[in-house]
Parts: C-alpha cells; structure tokens; sequence
C-alpha cells in the first residue's frame, strides 16, 4: 500500500492503531520525494534530518500516548515563507538565499508542538507574489497532474507537493488567492482563513493587511484538522483575533439541509472557460440536491477588485521589502557607496515581478499620488467589504468558481503581468473583504485538468464553509482523485 | 528694519519603559552593541510590533500634563526611508491621527508669563545607532541596534517662540515636566532628551511666517542657545543682503558655534507615510484617560504656587526648591517636622545643595536625610549650638551620617547659653580690665567688642553671642 | 485622475526612492502605464464620504511592559552579510 497517498486523517489512524511509525512514515514520504520532486518541483529545502528527529519525537509522544493530536507524527510541508529556526527560509528569492531564521513563525511552533513532521520548504513565487510558482527564483514547480503546466501560486510548491503525495498536508499563505487557485490547480483543498485567524508572526509579509496563511490538504476533514492546530489568537500578531478556536473537524457533519448558497452573478461572466463554468453550475446542482436552498446575490464591486487589490497589496509590499537592504541579513551586493550598495543588493536579490510590484507600491504612495491610489483604493475596499456583508444577510456561503481556467501551461503568461493578475479575478474580493474561503474539486477538464469550486463565508465563520465543502466532496468525491505521476 | 524671530520646537522624549514599544528587549541606554536586539527589533522578515501598553500610559500622562486633548482613536503609521539604522527600512510613528493635540505649557520671561501652544504628542520608535568612528577602518560605519524600538514621545510645539531664551525656557520647563511625571530621565546627553529647532524670521509687525530652517544637532540648553541665536542673526543678515533663506536642514557645530547646512540629500524626501497594517488603531477611552489623570503628581509650576502661598517663602526660592520633585519633597518632609520655612529653604538651597553638588550626590540618596535638617533647625533656634558650629556639624553628618546631637556632643560643640555661668565669666573679665572699663565709661563704646571678645576666649568660642552681648551690656552700662 | 504615461523620468524617480538600480526604465514605464491604466476604472467609484479599509483593523493586542530574553551578540549577527565588533558592518553612511 501506498501510505503517500493516504489522507492526513487515514495516517493519523494507522499511526495511533501502530500499523505504521512516524519514522517509517517520514522515509516513505521522503522515499516518494526522491522519487517524483525532480518532476515536481515543489521544495526549495527538504530537511531530513529535522523530519526524522521529529518523526523519533513523535514516536516516542505516540508511545506514551499523551498529548496526542491528529497531527502527532504525521508529514507535512510549509510554504518557504514561514521562518524555520535552524532551517533556511528564502521565500524563493535570492535575497533570502541563506537565511536561516533563529526562530519559528507561529505557524510552524503550532505545528511542531502538535508533533507535526516538518519534512521541508516548498517553492512559491518570489515573495508570494505571482499565479502560478514561475516566479520563483530557483526553479518553476510543476503542476503533477500535467507537468508542462504551472500549479497555481503563488503556494505552488505546497499545492504540488500535497497532489504529487510528497507530503501529507502543507500550510501556505493567501494575499489574493495564493492558497486557493494553485489548489484549484492541483486538485487539492485549500483554505484561506478569516483575516487574524492565524497568527502571521514568523511569516513573511507581502500585503500585512491581506495576508492570511491557511491549509493544503487532500480533503476536507484534513483541512479542518490542520486549521484547528494552527488557529488562535497570538500575543506576537497585535492583528490575531481573540476569539475561541472551536474543533473544526467536529463541525463537518450533519449535512447542509436548508442551508442557503449564495451565487453572485458577477461571478459568472460571458466568456468564461466553459468547462470551467459547466463544473462550477454542476457543483451548484450538487449543494441544491444536497438540501441546499440556491440564492441569488450580488456582488457590484467585484469589478473593482483587482485594481484596489494591486494598489493596496503593491504600497503594503513597497513598505515589507524596505528591509531587505544587504545590512542585516541576506543578500548584498556592494557598491562604491551606501547607496550603491542598496541598489546593487536589491537589483540582484529581487526578481523582476518583485521589482515592478515595489515600483508600483512606491509610486502609488508618493507624493501626490497617495490621495489617488492607496486612498481611492482603500475607500473602495471598504464598498467590496460593505458587499458582502449585504450579501450575507441573504445567504449563508457564497459559491464561486476559484480561478477563470483551469491550470495554464507553463510561460504561457510570464510576457504579460496584468493577464497573470487576471487569474485571482475570483479569488482577491475574499482577502480584501477579510472573509474565509475555501477551494475544493468539483471536475476535470477533458484534458484532466482539475477545477476547483469556491466556497466563501462569513468572518469567522469558518465552521460553516468547512461543512458545506465537506458534504459537497462526500457527494461528488472529486478528492479521492490522485494525479498518476 | 527690524526682524522678528519665529520659532517653533520638536522634542523627542524617551520613555522610561523597562521594554521597548514594540518587543520586550530591554530599553535602558548603553549595553554592549547588539545585545538588546530580538528578531523584532532587528527587523527579521516575518517580524511585527506589538505595542506596549506602558508607554500608551506615560504619552497620555505627558499630554495631560501639557493640557492636550487625548484622542479616543490614534493611528500608527508608517514613515519610510532607507538608513541603516532604521532595520525594517520604516519607521513606526504616528502620522496624521497623533495620540494627542491642541495643548500648551506657560513659561516664565522677563516680560511675565507666556503661553506657548502644543500642537500635537505622538508617539513612535527610536532608531539605532551608527558609530563612525571605530576601529575597522575608514570607509566604513557601524550598526548597533540596541537602541532601536525604543519608545519615544515627540511633542511639537506651535510656532509661538520668539527668542532663545523663550526657547531655553520652554525647554527647561518641558523637560522638568517629563521628570517630574517620572517618565523620562531627562538625559540629553544620552539622548534621551533630544530637540530640533524650527527658526525662521520676518520683518517686523508682518503676518507671514518666513521660510524656516530646521536645526538639529543640539543636544545641550546651551547650545540651542547659540544655535538658535547665530541662526537668527544668519537669517537676517541673508535678509538684509537682498537674499533669500532657503528651507533645509542645518547642523549646529558646537565647536565653531555656527550652523551649516547638510549637504542636501540626492533626492527630495518622500516618506510614503501610510497606515501601519501591523498595529490596530490605537484606543484610549475616556475612563482610562481619567483614570491616568488620578495618577498624575502635582507638576512644578503648581507646586511653586503653594510653597509660596503656603511657606511663605520667596518665589526665587520656590522656583530652586522646585526645580526636581525629590528636591521639593525634601525641603517639604523638613518643614512638615517642624523647620521654620525660610530657615529651611535656606539651608536646603545653600548648605545641603553645595554639599550634594559637591560629592555629585543625587539628593534622594543624601546621607542627611529630612528629620536631621529639621533637628539641627530646631537645635540653633534653641540655642543649643551656633548657626556657625552648625554648618560644621552639618558637614559632618553628610561625611558620617551621624545624628547631630552625637556630633555636638563628641565634638564639644555644645553652645554655652547658662546666663549664671556667662555673667560670671563677665564678671571675672571685667574685674581683670578695669583700665578698658573706664575709658569704655568714659565713651570709648568701640571697646565693647573687645570685652565681647575677651568673654568668648574665655568660654573657648562657645557662649552663645547673643546672650554675651545682652548681659554684657547690662553689666557694662550698670 | 486621469493617466498620462509614465516617463522613463518617473520611472527613475521611483527606482531612486525605492532603491532599485535604474535600469529598463523603458520597459517598466510601459508596463507600469498599462497596470495604471488598468486601476484608472477606480475613479468611477464614488467614494464621498467612504472610510478607508486601514490594515491591523482586528485584534487588540497591546502587551505588558514586560522585558523578554534578547538574542546573544552572535546570533543577532549571524546572517549579517558583514559583522565586525558586534555590529553590522555598512559602508560609510556620509
């Protein structure tokens, strides 16, 4: 039997039944990584001597049987934007090459403190800031269900790494989709959280006010678990919110009669990838069959979504990257003065996408430019926010395709950067609102090109989107699938 | 034509918290280089500020103190620019929602009291350290980011300063406030107590504020003194050639006594400022701000008031006793024991202040305490030892931290006040000089200070003169 | 607001308060003028009288004036590109 391709939950099962090690189970997934990754490509680091004294750790907590979680001893992977203390954190960029954080995200310390078995860093764009894991310094990571395709981004790495079985779940972050559409991509489950929910502290910031980490997972109850263990408020992130974490995974079952779906109308579009329309309205089939009472919503700014999203995330992110300077950590590139130096350091440490979304950010903060862009930006993401909650006092989801099209091939939109920033079309609105969504299979494209469905909710009301993804997947049982490498 | 000066003052407090504003490294000065560093205020990627609450209390103390409203809703923002000293490449202050305006602090000048206005108190994060000099070699500076995070108040006045005295003032005044609030040790030479000074001029009796020039660099009363006064003087004489004075940055050489302008920067300043994501809104409500207001010490200038209309004493006086609140409570706990006011304030102002400055005693770790002044008081008023034997014992209680009554009674210091024993002693000296006592009779009055005198090496300088002369005149006029 | 193109002036101008080299100033002009051109749809929004969404909005979070453990010297430097005499080495700051 192939334990790399069982779910979180199932080796959670056979762990605590003793059919399997946390050691044994960590060199099968690391057996499978040396056999796919060069495919792949979706870890930037693999630290195998950290993963087996875990596994040995967790052996040992799993033998005494106490303060046991569903995760003790179990393999994942971590988006290579969390800090690992000891382990290199690069955020695939070449200005991070070598660092090596003297301590952990938030994240990643829950995690290991619920006997978690880091197995390494995945790849993602640079700085998170990309659609499909191209921008990577290092290398692109490959889609495992077509290999001339991206994965999605900007979580790529953790996306391809859950699909490819190179681990049993991963954490990634969501700024604008980054956790959603490479898991649309990759036939996997991923879930961006409510803003605050889990601590950011320890991961790398793109867009403070956006950013939000989250589970990659192969099915739904594995999402809910993962969220459990990594959720609640943080003394280190002044922006975690204090509320009380319940047991997601005891809040799937009992079905969604009655429950009301919202669809915005803005979401489906003429011209749309029609397979990627048909699975979605099948989808919809799926949850009214299920019980689910189908209302219609509106949604009116969702056209200005992506441009407040690239003001807003680009000045955030002009301000996040002042840091890397070549003064404390990383990268530097000297020059003949200080100044030179700067310049030298950041032109060869940032990529180009990095570099356009710093001029962007920077411009649109400057000096008589502020009032214009950030401002305007910021007064609209407050209507995007006012939309949703009128929509939710009619519905209690809102259900959406994830991304415009199915995983696109490799290079196929690197020429243009507005066009790749037209792939989290659907997928910005829920960062810039604060709400949690979730991405889940609902079909293939004939070329067997996975398609993901949206479920977004109220804030904090994870529970609920988490159960509506989970009655649907019992029905349809798209996450069964696994890509044939 | 005659110029007027215009003058406005930034200060930049440190706030006597025992961690930093946004991480628990500790804040105290000095330490060896990058030892009071964390991940956060290193600026690690992944890193964000927490606010720390203390610090929230003490710049809302500081705004009461100087009358500022304090806002219900205060915004932390970003202020970006590239040093290396600045570690996250922004600075966390506060930006268009400061966390108080609209206050004012009266200062004293020759021409009676003036009010000058606050604009505005808010709070935000000290930089680090760059050491120029090293050793390491030239072409190179060196980063120490102990003092990175740690909390700051800045507090900006309106442009009402007409002169460097005025500015002087208000400085001192300010400064004494923050102490007295216990909320910064006032230091200006560890920087802890910093200003720059806006100044600029225009004709006199015009409206319109003339182009200003920002001094820095002048970390001493002295010199903001001087700076100010040469930049005044500059300013008029550019005026008076037919030239224009440009705004910039100029730096106060303490050595030359001039200020000269920092080579302008390659490019125009462009802080980008916007709302720190990291932080929420900060939220003081009215009932902590009342709460606050409860804790607040009486403040100097109030204090100065009732040890005049309470002690009776000078305002001059007042104003010495006054100038630190441990020096005050001092004076005050020996008054409340029963020191007669102006005797007190005497000898705290001379005696007790010389003897501290002298050994650079801080007056709360004074060896003499309070109830010792207020003895030694009581012990000349009754007599008991001379204000001249007094200052001697006094001495040595500072040096041994002996009672005075141990002091007078092992150094025999004891006064001589027995009038049977003095008359006595007059007796026997006037028996031994009959030829003085009858050209005294006879008018000779200045020989009364040699009887006064030949009384006092009898009783070896320790008869109590007043009692000399009083009998002495008695038997000589008999 | 209304967009002309970015010049290669204003790119430069951005490169310099952001510190990056100057170079492919043409290229970014172009491509930074399409992207605002793109953004430009938010002038239609009436936005009289709209709070701005600020970021850091959730939570509460202030803390204790409590001191924690810093790091040691060595480890506060240890990914310094330069370190000498506990501090990180720049080149000189004029």
């Amino acid at each position: 039997m192939d334990l790399t391709a069982l779910t979180l939950h199932e080796l959670t099962d056979k762990l605590r039944k003793k059919e399997v090690s946390s050691v044994e189970l960590t060199n099968a997934f690391l057996k499978r990584i040396s056999q796919v990754e060069d495919k792949v490509n979706a870890y930037v680091t693999i630290s195998p001597d950290e993963a087996l004294k875990a596994a040995k750790d967790a052996d040992a907590r799993l033998a005494d049987g106490v303060n046991l979680t569903p995760l003790t001893g179990v393999p994942v992977s971590v988006k290579d934007i969390f800090c690992t203390k000891g382990v290199r954190t690069t955020c695939s960029s070449k200005i991070l090459e070598n660092f090596i954080p003297p301590f952990d995200a938030t994240a990643v310390k829950k995690l290991k403190d619920a006997g978690a078995v880091i197995l390494g860093k995945n790849n993602m764009d640079e700085f998170a800031m990309g659609s499909s894991t191209e921008n990577s310094a290092f290398f692109p990571t490959k889609n495992p269900w077509a290999l001339d395709r991206v994965p999605g981004g900007s979580s790529g790495g953790s996306a391809a790494s859950v699909a490819a079985g190179e681990c049993a779940a991963s954490i990634g972050t969501d700024t604008g989709g980054s956790i959603r559409q490479p898991a649309s991509c990759c036939g996997v489950v991923g879930m961006k959280p409510t803003y605050g929910r889990v601590s950011r502290y320890g991961m790398i910031a793109f867009a403070s006010s956006l950013d939000q980490a989250g589970p990659i997972t192969k099915d739904v109850l594995d999402a809910a678990l993962m969220l459990t263990a990594i959720a609640g408020r943080d003394p280190l992130d002044a922006t975690s919110i204090d509320s009380p974490v319940p047991d997601y995974a005891a809040g799937l079952k009992g079905g969604i009669k009655g429950l009301r779906a919202g669809i915005p109308k803005e979401y489906f579009i003429e011209g749309m990838d029609f397979e990627v329309s048909s699975a979605v309205s099948k989808a919809i089939e799926t949850l009214k069959k299920l019980g689910a009472e189908i209302v219609p919503v509106t949604l009116p700014n969702t056209e200005y979504a992506v441009s407040v999203y690239y003001l807003v995330a680009t000045a955030e992110a002009s301000s996040n990257l002042a840091r890397f300077d070549g003064v404390k950590y990383g990268l530097r590139q000297d020059g003949g003065n200080l100044i030179e130096m700067y310049k030298n350091t950041r032109d060869a440490g940032f990529g180009p996408e990095v570099k356009r979304r710093i001029m962007l950010g920077t411009y649109s903060l400057s000096a008589g430019y502020y009032d214009a862009y950030y401002k305007k930006a910021s007064q609209v993401r407050t209507l995007i926010g006012r939309d949703f909650d009128a929509a939710f006092k009619k519905c209690d989801v809102i259900v959406t395709p994830t991304a415009p099209t199915a995983a696109f091939k490799i290079g196929e939109k690197t020429q243009d950067p507005l066009t790749m920033y037209l792939s989290d079309i659907f997928t910005i609105s829920c960062n810039l609102a604060g709400i949690p969504g979730a991405s889940i299979p609902c079909g293939f494209t004939k070329d067997m090109l996975p398609i993901g469905l949206q479920i977004l909710g109220k804030r904090l009301d994870e529970t609920t989107v988490l159960k509506t993804a989970f009655a649907y997947e019992e029905a349809a049982g798209w996450s069964k699938k696994r890509a044939q490498l | 034509m005659g110029f007027e000066p215009v003058i406005g003052l930034e200060v930049h407090a440190q706030l006597l918290t025992a961690s930093k504003l946004f991480c628990g490294c500790p804040a105290k000065f000095g330490g060896e280089p990058n030892t009071q560093v964390c991940p956060v205020c290193l600026g690690m990627p992944g890193t964000l500020p927490v606010l720390n609450a203390k610090a929230v209390d003490y710049a809302v103390k500081m705004a009461l103190a100087v009358g500022c409203k304090v806002n219900e809703k205060s915004v932390f923002a970003r202020k970006n620019y590239f040093y290396p000293d600045l570690p996250k490449g922004y600075q966390i202050s506060q930006y268009n929602e400061p966390l108080a305006v609209a206050g004012h602090l009266d200062i004293e000048t020759t021409a009676g009291t003036k009010r000058i206005g606050i604009t505005r108190i808010h709070m935000e994060e000290d930089a680090g350290k760059l050491l120029h000099d090293a050793a390491g070699g030239a072409g190179y500076s060196f980063v120490d980011l102990n003092r990175a995070g740690t909390p700051l108040i800045e507090i900006v006045t309106e442009p009402d300063i007409r002169s460097p005295d005025e500015a002087v003032a208000y400085l001192k005044s300010l400064r004494e406030i923050l102490v007295y609030l216990g909320i910064c040790d006032g230091n200006m030479e560890e920087g802890s107590f910093r200003c720059d000074a806006n100044v600029s001029v225009r004709p006199a009796g015009a409206e319109k504020f003339g182009t200003r020039a920002e001094l820095k660099n002048i970390n001493s009363f002295k010199f903001v003194k001087d700076a100010i006064a040469y930049e005044i003087e500059r300013q008029i004489g550019v005026n008076e050639n037919g030239g224009l004075v440009k705004q910039e940055t100029r730096l106060f050489d303490s050595v030359k006594g001039v200020t000269v302008s920092m080579r302008s920067k390659e490019e125009a300043h462009d802080y980008r400022y916007f709302p720190e994501p990291d932080l929420p809104p900060l939220i003081v409500d009215a009932a902590h701000v009342e709460k606050l207001k409860t804790t607040l010490p009486e403040l100097p200038q109030a204090k100065r008031e009732r040890f005049v209309s309470n002690y009776g004493i000078p305002a001059y006086d007042a104003g010495v006793l006054t100038s630190s609140k441990d020096l005050a409570g001092y004076y005050e706990e020996a008054v409340k024991l029963g020191a007669e006011p102006k005797t007190a304030s005497n000898w705290v102002m001379g005696t007790v202040l010389m003897l501290l400055n002298e050994k650079g005693i801080d007056v709360k770790d004074s060896p003499v305490k309070p109830p010792a002044v207020a003895k030694i008081i009581e012990m000349v008023k009754a007599g008991v030892v001379s204000s001249t034997a007094a200052k001697e014992v006094f001495a040595e209680m500072f040096s041994t931290g002996k009672a005075p009554e141990e002091i007078v009674k092992s150094k025999g210091l004891t006064q001589l006040s027995n009038e049977t024993d003095i008359a006595a002693m007059i007796d026997a000296v006037i028996k031994a000089n009959p030829d003085n006592l009858a050209k005294y009779k006879s008018g000779k009055d200045k020989l009364f200070g040699f009887f006064v005198g030949e009384v006092m090496k009898a009783a070896k300088g320790k008869a109590n003169p007043a009692v000399v002369n009083r009998i002495l005149k008695e038997k000589l006029s008999s | 607001m209304s967009i002309t193109p970015l010049t290669k002036d204003d790119v430069k101008k951005v490169a310099a308060l952001a510190r990056l080299a100057e170079t492919e100033t043409e290229t970014y002009a172009h491509q930074l003028t399409k992207i605002l051109a793109h953004v430009e749809n938010l002038s239609r929004v009436d936005t009289t009288g709209v709070e701005p969404t600020a970021g850091g909005s959730e939570g509460d979070g202030a803390r204790e004036d409590a001191v924690k453990e810093s790091l040691h010297q060595a480890t506060a430097l240890s990914n310094a590109p330069q370190a000498e005499k506990g501090c990180f080495k720049v080149p000189q700051v004029v």
